[in-house]
């Protein structure tokens, strides 16, 4: 089956059996590694990626339901070498140990913050709920989320400020 | 194993008409995905392929129409958890799509796919049986006749219970749906908006699991000059099995002791052991749908 879609804002005609996951077309086929395996079943969320701006498992979307479609992955989320503001924000509050989670997370609040640029505490739980992460634990992870718009590290005192 | 994915009802329809004795309709896929880890290939003894109807734009349309909301099956839950409309027509429905599993799957699961995979603790079910929602679908014709239209209580679609076994050995339970894998969910249609009309829904899921709830209630009702006039609920989950029943609310003032008295002696006295599945003992189980009930009507009253 030919399925007309496009990745990471680039139209592609791709030639794939309507059945193959998504998760192993990106993994294996285009080996693009960034959209992690996890369950297979939509509990963790590390395979999480954007299906026209909106959030969804890849492990539970089928190629053959992508026909026009935009699809994003956390390679298109980038700027060429140069880190998101939540990516950024996730360094400077250590919220990432192994990082296996990360892709998916940063993804998932990515969405997040493009509809509410300052969400409550509450709503990022809520919107993380998807995901899960075995060794960092989830409260850098929020405070990454949340530290976004907040002054850079460099200015400790400031940072620290502007978080109370 | 074919995957036919039409765009337009009316080829859809077709389909159905001339070959849908071999064919399942799917949507957004996420229970078969989630449940049957080698599908397709699963369910390849049944079926010869699948009709996906998740890009139809005609069954995905939430409207009002004669004085009733009528909610597309292949809404996606999160389109439902966003509608301004829902909001006034039916709180309950908004606020139980709003905590079905999670932001990544309420984008990609459709309404009529949550429905028909018959989950004890599916909040979507629940909110929409406490409004006393009617469902329409459309029943494939015998040998290649056009098929029949039908429109019916929510309830009636649900007789008894059944077993899902996958081959690496999951087990699950749940209602057991009396449309067969070809017949079609077109809408569901939400009764008229009476005045001084209610409803909530709320939910107690245990830790262990992301996305299931052991308790899922949802109440509709009407309140006038301060009085409540009926009440009814709807309570399931991985726990208790559907529980349908009118709350002796009426004629009650909109006060909480009042209204928390009457509830507690209802639950009291009610038999759980009846409808319980698993999980805690029914004098528990009373206890956490009591517990779910005050917390709706506090919030109601604005407490």
């Amino acid at each position: 089956m030919i399925i007309e879609w496009s990745l990471n804002a680039r139209p592609l005609r791709s030639e794939v059996s309507p059945f193959r996951k998504l998760l192993d077309y990106l993994r294996f086929d285009l080996k693009l590694l960034g959209t992690k395996e996890g369950c297979r079943e939509g509990k963790c969320g590390a395979c999480s990626i954007w299906v026209d701006g909106n959030p969804a498992n890849a492990c539970l979307i089928l190629m053959g339901q992508l026909e026009g479609k935009n699809v994003t992955t956390i390679e298109g989320l980038n700027e060429r070498d140069k880190f998101t503001p939540l990516q950024e924000s996730f360094l400077t509050e250590t919220a990432i140990e192994c990082g296996f989670c990360v892709p998916g997370m940063v993804m998932t609040a990515t969405a997040l913050l493009e509809e509410n640029s300052d969400p409550s505490r509450l709503q990022i739980r809520e919107s993380l709920k998807g995901h899960l992460c075995a060794c960092t634990g989830y409260q850098k992870i929020l405070d990454a989320v949340e530290g976004v718009g907040l002054p850079p590290a460099s200015e400790g005192r400031a940072r620290m400020k502007a978080k109370r | 194993m074919e995957f036919l994915s039409p765009k337009y009802l009316s080829e859809a329809y077709d389909i159905l008409d001339k070959r849908g004795d071999d064919l399942k309709i799917c949507a957004g896929l996420t229970h078969l995905l989630r449940f049957y880890s080698d599908f397709p290939n699963e369910l390849s003894h049944s079926y010869k392929g699948f009709l996906h109807v998740g890009e139809l734009a005609a069954l995905a349309e939430c409207r009002e129409e004669n004085n009733r909301f009528s909610l597309g099956s292949t809404a996606t839950i999160s389109a439902l958890a966003a509608d301004p409309y829902l909001a006034r027509y039916a709180n309950a429905v908004l606020e139980a799509a709003a905590v079905t599993s999670t932001p990544q799957i309420r984008n990609r699961r459709t309404l009529g796919g949550e429905v028909a995979w018959g989950s004890y603790h599916s909040p979507l079910i629940c909110a929409l049986l406490a409004m006393e929602a009617r469902v329409k679908v459309r029943f494939r014709g015998k040998s290649g006749a056009a098929g029949r239209e039908e429109t019916f209580e929510l309830h009636e679609l649900f007789v008894g219970e059944t077993k899902r076994e996958s081959k690496d050995g999951k087990v699950f339970e749940s209602r057991n749906v009396k449309t067969k894998a070809q017949d079609l969910i077109v809408k569901f249609i939400l009764p008229p908006q009476q005045s001084g009309g209610f409803s909530f829904f709320r939910a107690l899921t245990p830790k262990i699991h992301t996305e299931n709830s052991g308790v899922v209630v949802s109440v509709s009702g009407t309140a006038q000059n301060g009085t409540i006039l009926s009440a009814r609920m709807v309570a399931s989950g991985i726990w208790m099995k559907t529980m349908e029943e009118t709350l002796p609310l009426d004629g009650t003032r909109m006060s909480d002791s009042y209204i928390y008295e009457r509830l507690y002696t209802f639950c009291d006295r009610y038999n759980f052991e009846s409808v319980r599945r698993s999980g805690p003992p029914g004098g528990q189980l009373g206890l956490i749908l009591f517990g779910l009930l005050k917390e709706g009507f506090s919030n109601m009253l604005g407490r």
